[in-house]
Parts: C-alpha cells; sequence; structure tokens
C-alpha cells in the first residue's frame, strides 16, 4: 500500500502557496537580499579602485553579504511562521479536529516543521542565481558554499523549533510569535552577553578559568551569525574540520565551529520538538 | 457501548464532571442536555480523548479513553460546536485532508468523498471554497467529516446551533438516517424540540452531576403531573371552583372565559374522573384535552430545585 505524505506538510504548503503572501514574502525576501548585496558590492568596488586582483575579496565579501542577508531574514521569519502554525489551529477551532484524528502528536509536529523549512528553503532556492554571480567574481569555492547552507538549515531547523514549541503554549498567534521572537532574539544577543561576561566574572574567583573559555567557545558556535564568521575564517586559514583554540597561552584542538553550531542546533531542536508533543498530547507520552 | 464509569473531571477546584455512570446502548441515539456549565461538552470532550479523566473512565465498545486512546479515536467522529475553516481549501480538498488524516487509502479517497458530499446534498458544493458556505452547508460537511472513516459513533456537540429553520429540517434528517444506519449518536443540543424528535434516550446533567438517564419514552412519562386543557362552549364562572376543588388539581389557569388549563396530578383514571364531574355538573365542554409532554417540561420538572 502506497504510503500518504504527511497531510499536515501537504495542506499547509497548499494552503500557504495559495495565497498573495507567499509570493509577496519571496519578494521581499529576494529584494533585501539583492539589495544589501548590491549595495556592499558597489561599495566594495569603488574602494578597490578597479583593480582586478581585488575580484577574490569583492566576490567572498558579496558571497558572505548574501548569506547573513538571507540568514538574518530567516531568523526572523522561521519562527514567525512556525509560532503561527499550531496556535493558528487553536484560533481557526480545527486543533480538536486534527487531535481526534488518527495522526499522531509526532505527525502534526513534524507536518508543521517541515513545512516552515520547506518555505524557507524556496526563499533559499530563489536566492541561488544571486549566490551563483559570487562564483563569476571568485574568492569562494563550493565547499564554503555548501556549510554556510548547512550553518543557515540548522539555525533555521532550531529557530522553526523554538517557534513551534511557543505555538504549542500560546493560545493566539500572536502571543506565540511575540513569545518566539523574543526567545530567539535573547539567545542571539543573550549568547555572546554570557560567553564574555560570565568567563570574566568567574576569573575573579578563579585563577584558571581556560576550561570555561572553551565551554563559552562551544556554545558561542550555537550562534549562526558567530558561527559563519569563525568558519568563513578558519575556512581561509585551511581549518575546514577542526579548528585550534589559544586561551591564555593553551591551545585546544576542536570541532570546526560549523560542526559544532549543526550538532548543538539539532540536539536543541529535538529538545524542543519533544517539549512540544508533550505540550499538545500529554497523554502521547505515556 | 459507551459505559461512562464514575467519571468526574477537575478544572483546579472545580469539578466540571462529577461521577458521571451510565451506559450507552449500541445504536442509540442519546441527547446530552443541560443549563450552560452543565458537563455536557466536559463530557464529549472526555469521549473523544481531548482531555483526560481527573478519576474513572468512559469505555467504548470495552475499549478504554485513558489507556488506549488511539484507538478510541477510530471509532469516534467528532463534530465540535464551532465550524473550522482552513484558508483557500475547496469542500472536496477539505474532506481529503481529513481522509489522510484517517489514513484511508488513497484508492477509495475519491470515491468516499463523493458519496459524502452526496449523502450530506453538498455534492454541487465540491470545488466551492470552504469559507464561502453558509452556515447549514457548513454544518453539513462537518458531518461529512466525521463520517470519513465509518465511525460506530458519532459526537455532535450543540449541532443545530446557528442554524435556519430549513438548515435543522435537513440536519434532522440527516441524523435520522445515521440513526437507521446504526450508528449510536451523542448530541449535545439546547433546542430541546430537536432531541425530542431525534433522540432514543436522554442523559440529563446539571452542574457536572447525572440528573436523569433514561429512554426519552420513560422520562416523558415519568412526569408527575399532566396539562389539562378544557375549553366550554360558553362562559363557565362555576368551571373554576369545581376544578379547584377537584382532588388531584395542582393548579388552574383560566386563559379565557370559556378556556381553563389544569395542572393536575394522577393517572388517566383521575382525568377521566375530572371530565365525568364535569359532565355531571352540566359544563357545556366542547374540549377536554391532555396536553403532551414536552421535553422542555421533563426538562423543567426534573432540574427544578436544583439550583
Amino acid at each position: 500500500m502506497r504510503r500518504d505524505i504527511n497531510p499536515i506538510l501537504i495542506r499547509e504548503l497548499r494552503g500557504r502557496m495559495r495565497t498573495p503572501r507567499a509570493f509577496w514574502l519571496l519578494v521581499g525576501f529576494l529584494t533585501a537580499v539583492a539589495g544589501t548585496a548590491s549595495l556592499v558590492y558597489t561599495a566594495s568596488y569603488l574602494s578597490s579602485d578597479g583593480q582586478s586582483s581585488g575580484n577574490n575579496t569583492i566576490g567572498n565579501t558579496v558571497f558572505f553579504t548574501l548569506i547573513v542577508t538571507a540568514m538574518a531574514v530567516l531568523t526572523i521569519m522561521a519562527p514567525v511562521m512556525a509560532a503561527g502554525s499550531i496556535a493558528g489551529e487553536r484560533e481557526r477551532q480545527t486543533f480538536d479536529l486534527l487531535l481526534t484524528s488518527q495522526l499522531s502528536a509526532g505527525t502534526i509536529i513534524f507536518g508543521k516543521i517541515l513545512a516552515t523549512l520547506a518555505y524557507c528553503g524556496l526563499l533559499l532556492s530563489a536566492m541561488t542565481p544571486l549566490v551563483a554571480m559570487t562564483f563569476l567574481m571568485g574568492g569562494v569555492d563550493l565547499g564554503e558554499l555548501f556549510i554556510m547552507y548547512a550553518i543557515i538549515s540548522a539555525s533555521v531547523l532550531l529557530f522553526t523549533c523554538c517557534g513551534i514549541y511557543w505555538s504549542t503554549r500560546a493560545t493566539t498567534p500572536l502571543t506565540a510569535i511575540g513569545f518566539a521572537l523574543a526567545t530567539v532574539l535573547s539567545f542571539l544577543f543573550g549568547l555572546p552577553l554570557l560567553a564574555v561576561t560570565i568567563p570574566t566574572i568567574w576569573a575573579q574567583f578563579l585563577n584558571d578559568t581556560a576550561v570555561l573559555d572553551v565551554v563559552a567557545n562551544i556554545g558561542l558556535a550555537t550562534h549562526p551569525f558567530i558561527a559563519m564568521y569563525l568558519t568563513d575564517t578558519a575556512i581561509h586559514q585551511q581549518q575546514i574540520w577542526m579548528h585550534e583554540v589559544t586561551i591564555k597561552g593553551v591551545t585546544f584542538t576542536l570541532p570546526a565551529t560549523w560542526i559544532l553550531c549543526i550538532i548543538e542546533s539539532w540536539l536543541l531542536s529535538i529538545a524542543f520538538v519533544v517539549a512540544a508533543m508533550r505540550r499538545i498530547w500529554p497523554q502521547s507520552t505515556r | 457501548m459507551i459505559v461512562f464509569d464514575k467519571l468526574r473531571k477537575l478544572y483546579g477546584d472545580f469539578c466540571a464532571l462529577d461521577g458521571l455512570d451510565c451506559t450507552i446502548p449500541k445504536g442509540a441515539t442519546v441527547g446530552l442536555i443541560g443549563p450552560n456549565g452543565a458537563g455536557k461538552t466536559t463530557s464529549m470532550r472526555l469521549l473523544t480523548t481531548l482531555i483526560t479523566p481527573t478519576s474513572g473512565d468512559v469505555l467504548v465498545d470495552g475499549v478504554s479513553v485513558t489507556t488506549q486512546p488511539h484507538l478510541v479515536r477510530r471509532m469516534i467522529g467528532y463534530m465540535p460546536d464551532t465550524f473550522g475553516v482552513y484558508e483557500a481549501m475547496t469542500a472536496a480538498e477539505y474532506l481529503d485532508f481529513y481522509a489522510r488524516c484517517y489514513h484511508i487509502p488513497v484508492a477509495t479517497r475519491p470515491a468516499l468523498i463523493n458519496d459524502l458530499l452526496g449523502l450530506v446534498d453538498l455534492a454541487s458544493k465540491r470545488d466551492a471554497l470552504v469559507m464561502s458556505l453558509s452556515r447549514g452547508m457548513a454544518q453539513r460537511l462537518s458531518l461529512a467529516r466525521a463520517l470519513l472513516h465509518d465511525p460506530a459513533v458519532l459526537v455532535l456537540d450543540e449541532p443545530a446551533s446557528g442554524l435556519d429553520p430549513r438548515a435543522r429540517i435537513e440536519l434532522r434528517a440527516l441524523l435520522h438516517e445515521l440513526h437507521d444506519q446504526g450508528k449510536t449518536i451523542l448530541i449535545s443540543s439546547h433546542i430541546l424540540s430537536d432531541l425530542a424528535d431525534l433522540c432514543t434516550h436522554l442523559i440529563i446533567l446539571e452542574q457536572g452531576k447525572l440528573v436523569a438517564y433514561d429512554t426519552l419514552t420513560a422520562l416523558l412519562s415519568a412526569q408527575q403531573s399532566r396539562r389539562i386543557v378544557i375549553q366550554t362552549l360558553t362562559p363557565t364562572p362555576a368551571l373554576y371552583a369545581l376544578v379547584t376543588h377537584f382532588n388531584y388539581t395542582i393548579s388552574v389557569d383560566p386563559q379565557l372565559p370559556t378556556r381553563y388549563i389544569v395542572q393536575m396530578t394522577g393517572d388517566d383514571a383521575a382525568q377521566a374522573e375530572l371530565l365525568k364531574v364535569c359532565i355531571e355538573h352540566n359544563i357545556p365542554v366542547q374540549q377536554f384535552a391532555s396536553e403532551a409532554n414536552t421535553l422542555e417540561r421533563t426538562f423543567l420538572q426534573v432540574t427544578a430545585g436544583l439550583n
């Protein structure tokens, strides 16, 4: 017997793509990404005095701008879309019908997550011609492209799962979106703050804070923008798989920041999904 | 078929349902009545596994809602009091989506959807957007959705709420048809005349407690008083005194000089006795009729004094 694709995924995609909102979101996303990249390209070109040797640097700068801008937009868009999903079902009063059907809590949650990821994937795919242009300029290789896309994918997954979790807690989409955005922004601004302040405070009490510094380094890898910056630097130092961190004269070898970013994002995503499943269906965990 | 076993549900300190204990036979159409906050919706949500009981259990065909909710869901079709809609979805797509949710094989789905749309008389609205359907049509579509997986039990929460008279009549006819097909139907409504027409059994709830549960016939015939309409040919003031002093009379309401409504206890013999007394006193009786007991009156009588 042929197995059906997740019905929630089908419905979400069908519903989302039939509204003009999907088209305008795509247009807005591409405008933001292309506009920012064009500004950076113009500024870089003018500052390089038209020297051909500067093309590699320009290509790399434009590529990095594209990726960071896309990440910035998706950092907002993914949790907002995910947060509205289950809370939206509640608001539309369709959620009880899903719960009394044969769908498991997992199918409902994964359907919602996949639908958000699919739309974010569409946005990233639509950006491909812009990314391809940076290849013509040089300074970017395919490996770097894959690594940056892997960081974006892992982070979008994390922010989507965060949105889904809040969606299961809130009764209205607006509340869910508010809490999801607050969580994501707290994470983005709070994590670097904690990574800098805690070891500094700790240093007042302990002489050796090297271990704490390593932990902070590992923790910071979850931050997509920091992970992108550190990965870009590491790639140019030919440290793709492992990287060395020297703290107070001691050198530590750690997995590359992008690997840590992916692993940590996945672990946090799983935690959010499990919590979300318990929220929507307490009896399913029995 | 459905056993409510000392079912209790607490929301904090508030007791929404307090020891509901009754058995609904297979194929029965059971009306669940009571004022707002009586525990009707809580009972239905417990039966449909949307909430878990604080204590007690509900068994559907021997399957417990607390230990095997996924099996219970296969046997139950639920129609909530509100019709939730998705944007940009046609009636056929709406049913197709829920058919997928019930794992109905893709090969049988199109025919099933056509059959159900035909059953609820919405075949012509197959490609109409769900959002554009009238309230009555939406309720019928919701009923079709509840029937997708051919459940043995239908749980309908206020299905006639907000419907115009024509839509109510159509829905009633549809429910009669489903009853004839052998479905066990649990239906809550504030429109008691509809329930009187549909139900074989009644559950009366008040403040979370079971006040009465029996067949409709038994409940109606168990009323302690009856209403007699006496119409005379000409105004007869003597009738008032005569009826007031009759042994079984509770009250007399002189609606017109020629028309009296008598509330009385006693059985058919007492009623015949009253007629005999009227004739013996030369009252020109034009009409002497016992009003049929209504569900409204039964409900008021059963729940009298509980507040």
